[in-house]
């Protein structure tokens, strides 16, 4: 490992070293000491301080950065849970108010059908009271006009009778007054006398 | 009223009996009993109380003046005096019957058009006595609404022979 990369990981940990130089500075000088050998296995001290660096940084990644990293995945986790309960509480919820409100729709439904059924079973018997009335009326309408047309008949054939009769009457009285000489009325008296001395 | 009507026909058959001369008021006064039950208007002013008796008497005098015998006119006017001129009719009807009953007669009263003759008021007299079994006095009242033959009543039984009868036959059976 050269240096620089040790500066660089050394860097982001914060870490020091034990003379209270930093870890860079300690990495910083253990490669400057060891000059530019760049062979990976070259140098079993860069090895050494390699692993024990990568340990040192392992140990305080599994102690500090694991929990945090472990408590922010379950909250993460348990926030996700709790958000996906709520979320199904919800659609329980709603589903309920779904299901009641259909209930409800289906009872208006059968009510209004009910309803309608009432309402046309109820026109169809005023209807059939107003065709029955309606008839009965045209009956007795009829029956009353037939009264009249008869009485009509009857009291126009009676005037028509009267006034031949008083036509004929008048006409019959003229002739007979016109006819009615002296002779002719001795002639009655005389029929008179011998009908009533013919009665016993 | 009867009562009343008959004797006012006793007491003008005993005045006119008394006078002699009967027949001749009866058959006069026959005529104006007929001559006050045709005319509505002297049947009133002869029986209205309103006018007064003298005068009503004078009418009475006035009408028989020198067209009936003095007895006749002195009964009429007595009646009409007593308030009984509506009643003259049935009076001299009372009178008449009581004549014919006291000559053992009845009273035919014989409605025509015209005048009978005395031989034919005699066949009729005689026709009627043979029909009815009854001697009968012939009283004639000229009606013109008869128009031919005779109509005859006795007591309450009518023979009606008029025209006018057969008139209305024909009219009742046409109508």
């Amino acid at each position: 490992m050269s240096a620089h990369s040790i500066r660089i990981i050394l860097a982001a940990t914060g870490e020091t070293g034990a003379g209270g130089e930093t870890g860079v500075t300690t990495a910083t000088t253990a490669v400057e000491k060891h000059g530019s050998h760049n062979s990976f296995y070259g140098d079993k001290n860069e090895l050494y301080w390699g692993t024990a660096a990568f340990l040192i940084l392992l140990v305080l990644f599994i102690r500090k950065g694991v929990p945090v990293i472990k408590k922010a995945a379950a909250d993460r986790s348990q926030r996700i849970a709790d958000e996906i309960s709520a979320g199904e509480a919800a659609k329980a919820a709603a589903e309920s108010d779904l299901a009641t409100l259909e209930a409800s729709l289906g009872n208006s439904a059968a009510d209004a059908a009910v309803i309608v059924a009432e309402a046309r079973t109820r026109a169809a018997t005023v209807k059939a009271d107003l065709i029955a009335r309606a008839d009965a009326d045209v009956d007795a309408s009829k029956q009353r006009a037939r009264i009249e047309i008869e009485a009509s008949r009857q009291q126009a054939f009676a005037d028509l009778q009267a006034e031949v009769a008083a036509m004929t009457i008048t006409a019959t009285h003229a002739v007979v007054n016109e006819n009615l000489t002296a002779a002719v009325q001795a002639d009655l008296i005389e029929q008179f006398i011998s009908q009533l001395g013919a009665t016993r | 009223m009867n009562d009343l009507i008959s004797s006012y026909a006793g007491a003008f058959h005993a005045v006119a009996a008394a006078e002699g001369n009967l027949a001749t008021v009866e058959d006069e006064l026959f005529r104006i009993g007929q001559a006050i039950e045709a005319n509505d208007e002297l049947r009133s002013t002869l029986s209205d109380a309103a006018v007064p008796v003298a005068r009503r008497q004078q009418v009475v005098e006035d009408l028989l003046a020198g067209k009936a015998s003095a007895t006749t006119t002195g009964l009429v006017s007595l009646a009409v005096g007593a308030g009984r001129g509506s009643d003259l009719p049935a009076i001299v009807r009372a009178l008449i019957e009581r004549s014919a009953a006291t000559r053992n007669k009845a009273v035919a009263e014989v409605r025509s058009a015209v005048p009978l003759t005395t031989d034919q008021t005699a066949r009729l007299a005689a026709a009627i006595t043979a029909a009815t079994g009854k001697d009968v006095e012939i009283k004639v009242v000229i009606d013109p609404s008869v128009l031919g033959g005779l109509v005859t009543q006795i007591g309450d039984t009518v023979i009606d022979g008029s025209v006018r009868h057969r008139l209305n036959q024909v009219r009742e059976a046409i109508a």
